[in-house]
């Protein structure tokens, strides 16, 4: 007979139930420690890119040199539409077609953010907005540049050719001397040669107060007779004055590039009163299908090296302050491209103006085509 | 060996008691921290609370201080601008955060200003269209965003209206406001940190983030904070770096800025943490060693005890009364095992006491044995005897047969009239017909016992006179007697009346006063008298003067074939009448006794129930003692069924000395059933075993018959069974006479049978 052999021997199933005792323990400690592990945050996850991105710009604005190595770097294809006039770029982003990015000048931002066609930018996906100068941040058309990162920017100023002048030209007043009656090219743009009327009259370019528009009004008739009706393009208008059917005419600094080479002399002149300042921005159109990558590429975009680069190829102000010293030296040098300050003094950007206020500028600008039109031969 | 109970109640207990035991636990550290973690965060919160309040009224300080540097220079009348040209570079001086301060006039342009390190606010040429300028001019108060230049510095911008329709702006740096809530942090991974408006962060220990331009606009506790009434908000969430953290959100007053303040919640629940680890494993080590000590005390006194209980049961289950449960304490289980050690103690003399009785036993056992070998050999012996029987009845069956022939011829012999014997020839043919009546009483008595031994034998029992029947005894046997030199003596009056079948009553009587006379003395005498026993019985004595029978020999006296010794004497018998007459007066409800006195004689005495009334069948017994009785009626035909020549001869001889009977004879049952039809014929005398149809079947086909079913039939057959003899008497016939032949008793019944149709 077995002697009791329940006296002090360890029987299986006590074993076991001290294994689940401690097994428990060993659950709860787990479930203490589990519960303060680190989570993964959803910020740190990478973020997924689309296999292309589509950018919507003027044409040669930004060169294929730059488009081909986002592609090598990113392994992202660049799509690169084009739009000839912004009223067409405008148009094309109501009608709902895809862009990832695109390039708008100030004027119609706020038209475009009104309309939600504009995707707020994420800055934490664009910190190379740093680079962007002081000069070009938080500005009327976009407040805390929300929706837009500033671009390519030039001054509108005074191209003349100094040897068909007898005094020199200084000033947007000037345009109203009688010895340049009908040398004066100008463009068709509803508020171009009225912002230089209004300069020459001491006004905002962006002014909406009726009292300054009609002075201005009766002043821009003035020039009725006197002006020539240009090709918006520098590549249609130049030939005019390199012929010297007109001695003077309104046009961009880049316009000048063109004739700086011409045996012609001729000058780029910053009026007194204030250059206009014009300028490109790039925004994410609401119809972009993927936001991260439009960013990524913007960011791109934003490298001082990569600005640098657009700029010596295209010769265009940049906004980007950083790319200033990847700039060729011939560029950046010369101040007709980047004025000094003291050129810029009053100078003004265009603003966007209100309903109102473009109805007025409209009218004015219909009733000056419609009485005087000297159209170039 | 111990057995391994599947469910036992140990095993059920202690896992209860674990369960119980690790739940308590379980809900105990559970309940313990989450009270903790409870108090643990609401003590947080508060600090949290109290400190973010402390920090936001902290930056608020410093954003009234770029407030208050703005005001200094804003107050200045325009006039006053010209003469106090160096205030701003006092400012700068006076304000280290300031990097740069400027006045403007409307048109945005700088008339008074200072700078740091360089010039930035009074070297643009979008100052007119800058926001900053734009906001302060229309009269608000105007704060940037966190603004980073190119070269990593991060800056914001200040403007505020000033006199005249003037704008001063202040642009300031973020380091200040960094080290501020630098400062600010809560336990050892806290952070605190601020957000403008639109969720991007301003100030962050980690300045990456501010560089960024990181946001928490989508962020779970900036929307809940944006969405509350007053911006303030407080809760757990996984923050930007991925911790779990536990946070404040409130508003700066004096900006449109959020505080946020952060706090590890491992750190913010760190004691409650502790105390859920302490108690897991106090509790665990608390719960081990509480079940070990369970079991053992359970063990030692509760278990261990019933395990001996167990144990010492199962022996003693198994035989081992020696068994005694040691008795530790005296408690329950004490109590039990007392009980049950006395039970013990009671069942061991019970088995003493069974030990002894099993002699007892086996001897029972062994009558049991033998008694069923006796039985078997009872049953054998029965077999044997019924065989016996079986042969006896078979062998006396056949001899009756050629029996009946011979006194068939011996009787025609003796009772020729024509040719009447010589008194030589008549002696020796009455020699024939005693030896074969002899011949045929032992077979008859064979033939009895063999049916009394089957229970076959049928006794007609009724009334009958004891007076007549010892007569016509008497009358048998007095020649015997006579030739024997016995004398008789009878004293029996006559009307005493016995239940008994008159034939087997004569038989044991003729079987009694033959012994008597056989086995007496010469000279002696045979007393037969009577007496009245008990009242309703009647004995009848047989007394001889014989030897007398020996006491050891009595016993196999009532034996078939025992003669006890007998058979060496010169007396003729077979030995088996006492045995019969024993069983005959045993059938008859009665007995057969006897008593002996060696050289005296032996007594004899047969005991009946008495009865005293008569019946008419008494005369039954009355047998026909005219020898030559002649059919006396005119002529009648007879018809005769038989297929044995013998008996036909024989029964040809009966009528051939009665004139007036036509006798017809027929071999077949259907020659008789023709004959039966073609002649008037009277009476019709058949035999049952025929060799066309069975005599019942002959006897059937009369009686369906019209013309031959009055017909009165006597069937004459070997065939002495009782229960052919009541078949055929229910079919129809008139009489049943058996073979061997007796002429008179035939002659006798046909004549009875004319007498009636007549």
């Amino acid at each position: 007979m077995d002697q009791p052999s329940q006296t002090l021997r360890w029987q299986r199933w006590q074993i076991v139930m001290i294994a689940s005792i401690i097994f428990g323990l060993g659950t709860v400690l787990a479930f203490s420690t589990l519960a303060v592990k680190k989570n993964i945050s959803p910020a740190e996850m990478p973020a997924a890119f689309a296999k292309q991105v589509i950018l919507y710009d003027w044409e040669n604005d930004i060169p294929w040199s730059v488009l081909n190595a986002f592609t090598q770097e990113f392994g992202i294809e660049v799509i690169y539409k084009t739009f000839d006039s912004l009223t067409e770029a405008v148009e094309s982003v109501k009608s709902g077609n895809v862009y990832d990015l695109m390039v708008i000048d100030n004027e119609r931002v706020p038209e475009l953010i009104e309309q939600n066609l504009l995707t707020p930018i994420d800055y934490s996906n664009v910190a190379n907005m740093r680079n962007i100068s002081a000069n070009f941040r938080d500005l009327a058309y976009d407040p805390h540049n929300k929706h837009s990162v500033p671009f390519n920017w030039g001054t509108t100023g005074l191209l003349v050719r100094t040897d068909l002048i007898e005094k020199p030209i200084t000033s947007w007043s000037d345009l109203w001397r009688d010895d340049l009656k009908g040398k004066i090219g100008i463009r068709n743009d509803e508020r171009e040669l009225l912002a230089v009327t209004l300069k020459s009259l001491g006004f905002s370019i962006n002014t909406e107060d009726p009292k300054e528009l009609e002075l201005a009004e009766q002043r821009l008739f003035e020039l009725r007779d006197c002006v020539v009706l240009m090709d918006s393009y520098a590549e249609g208008a130049m030939p005019l004055l390199l012929g010297g059917s007109i001695a003077v005419m309104i046009g961009y600094a880049e316009d000048f590039l063109l004739a700086e080479d011409a045996e012609e002399p001729i000058e780029y002149v910053f009026p007194q009163e204030g250059s206009l300042l014009w300028g490109d921005n790039f925004v994410i159109p609401a119809s972009s299908l993927n936001k991260t990558t439009a960013e990524l590429f913007l960011n791109y975009l934003l490298r001082p090296q990569v600005a640098a680069q657009i700029v010596n190829e295209n010769h265009y102000a940049n906004a980007n302050e950083a790319a200033s010293s990847f700039i060729a030296p011939e560029i950046i040098d010369n101040t007709v491209i980047f004025p000094v300050v003291k050129d810029l003094i009053n100078a003004e950007v265009f603003l966007p103006l209100s309903e109102q206020g473009r109805a007025l500028y409209s009218t004015i600008w219909t009733k000056f085509l419609g009485e005087a039109l000297v159209l170039a031969p | 060996m111990k057995q391994q109970t599947a469910y036992s109640i140990k095993r059920r207990l202690w896992a209860f008691l674990c369960l119980i035991l690790s739940l308590t636990f379980l809900f105990i550290s559970l309940g313990v921290y989450s009270f903790t973690a409870a108090g643990e965060k609401a003590v947080w919160a508060e600090r949290q609370d109290e400190a973010a309040k402390a920090a936001s009224e902290v930056i608020e300080q410093f954003v009234g201080r770029v407030n208050g540097a703005l005001h200094t220079l804003g107050y200045l009348s325009e006039d006053h601008v010209n003469e106090l040209q160096e205030l701003p570079a006092y400012l700068i001086e006076d304000y280290p955060f300031l990097l740069e301060i400027v006045r403007l006039n409307k048109k945005g342009t700088v008339s008074q200003g200072a700078h740091r390190d360089n010039p930035v606010l009074s070297s643009l040429f979008t100052i007119p269209q800058a926001n900053w300028f734009r906001e302060a001019k229309q009269g608000k108060a105007y704060i940037s965003d966190v603004l980073v230049s190119s070269q990593g510095t991060p800056y914001m911008i200040m403007s505020e209206p000033a006199d005249n329709n003037n704008v001063v702006a202040a642009r300031f740096r973020m380091d200040i406001l960094w080290k501020i809530v630098d400062e600010l942090r809560f336990g050892e991974g806290g952070i605190t940190f601020v957000v403008d408006q639109s969720g991007r962060i301003i100030a962050h220990p980690d300045r990456t983030r501010v560089l960024q331009n990181t946001s928490v606009a989508l962020r779970e506790e900036f929307v809940l904070a944006k969405n509350s009434a007053n911006f303030t908000w407080s809760g757990s969430y996984v923050n930007l770096q991925g911790d779990n953290v536990i946070g404040t959100v409130r508003p700066i007053p004096g900006t449109n800025w959020l505080l946020i303040a952060e706090l590890q919640r491992r750190e913010a629940l760190a004691r409650s943490h502790a105390a859920l680890v302490f108690l897991s494993v106090a509790g665990g080590l608390f719960g081990l060693i509480a079940m070990l000590i369970i079991t053992r005390l359970s063990q030692h006194f509760v278990f261990g005890p019933i395990g001996r209980l167990q144990e010492a049961s199962q022996s003693i289950g198994q035989g081992d009364l020696e068994t005694q449960i040691p008795v530790v304490a005296r408690n329950e289980i004490g109590q039990v095992a007392l009980a049950f050690n006395d039970m013990v103690i009671r069942l061991r003399d019970r088995e003493e006491q069974i030990t002894q009785n099993a002699s007892l036993k086996a001897e029972l056992k062994e009558r049991e044995r033998t008694q069923a070998e006796l039985q078997k050999a009872k049953e054998a012996a029965e077999k044997a005897n019924l065989a016996k029987s079986e042969f006896l009845s078979r062998m006396s069956h056949e001899l009756r047969t050629p029996l009946n022939a011979t006194l068939g011829f011996a009787q025609l012999l003796e009772r020729d009239t024509q040719f009447p014997l010589e008194a030589r020839q008549e002696k020796r043919v009455v020699q024939i017909l005693k030896a074969g009546k002899h011949l045929l009483g032992l077979i008859n008595e064979i033939l009895d016992i063999s049916r009394i031994e089957a229970g076959k034998l049928t006794l007609s029992l009724e009334p009958v006179q004891v007076s007549t029947i010892v007569f016509e005894t008497l009358e048998l046997v007095s020649p015997l007697a006579e030739k024997a030199g016995i004398t008789l003596k009878t004293d029996i009056p006559s009307g005493i009346f016995v239940i008994a079948d008159n034939q087997r009553l004569k038989q044991v009587l003729l079987n009694l006063l033959t012994n008597a006379i056989k086995y007496n003395q010469a000279g002696g005498n045979v007393r037969l008298y009577c007496e009245a026993h008990e009242e309703t019985k009647l004995r009848l004595y047989v007394k001889d003067t014989g030897h007398g029978i020996p006491n050891e020999k009595m016993r196999d006296l009532f034996q078939p074939f025992n003669r006890l010794g007998a058979e060496e004497t010169n007396i003729e018998g077979v030995g088996i009448g006492l045995a019969l007459s024993k069983h005959l007066m045993d059938a008859m409800n009665g007995t057969l006794n006897v008593s002996s006195v060696k050289g005296e004689g032996s007594t004899f005495w047969a005991t009946f129930p008495l009865t005293t009334a008569a019946t008419p069948f008494s005369n039954n017994s009355e047998s026909p003692k005219d020898k030559k009785t002649p059919l006396t009626s005119g002529v009648h035909t007879f018809l005769y069924i038989e297929d044995n020549l013998s008996n036909l001869t024989v029964m040809e001889d009966v009528f051939e000395e009665q004139p007036k009977i036509q006798l017809l004879t027929a071999l077949q049952g259907r020659r008789g059933l023709e004959l039966a039809q073609q002649h008037p014929i009277d009476i019709i005398i058949l035999d049952l075993h025929l060799p066309d149809l069975s005599g019942k079947e002959v006897l059937q086909q009369l009686k369906k018959q019209p013309c031959t079913a009055g017909i009165p039939v006597v069937v004459l057959s070997a065939d002495a069974t009782e229960s052919q003899i009541n078949t055929l008497m229910t079919l129809g016939a008139h009489s049943y006479l058996t073979k061997p032949l007796d002429v008179d008793n035939l002659l006798h019944t046909l004549n009875t049978l004319m007498e009636v149709r007549l």
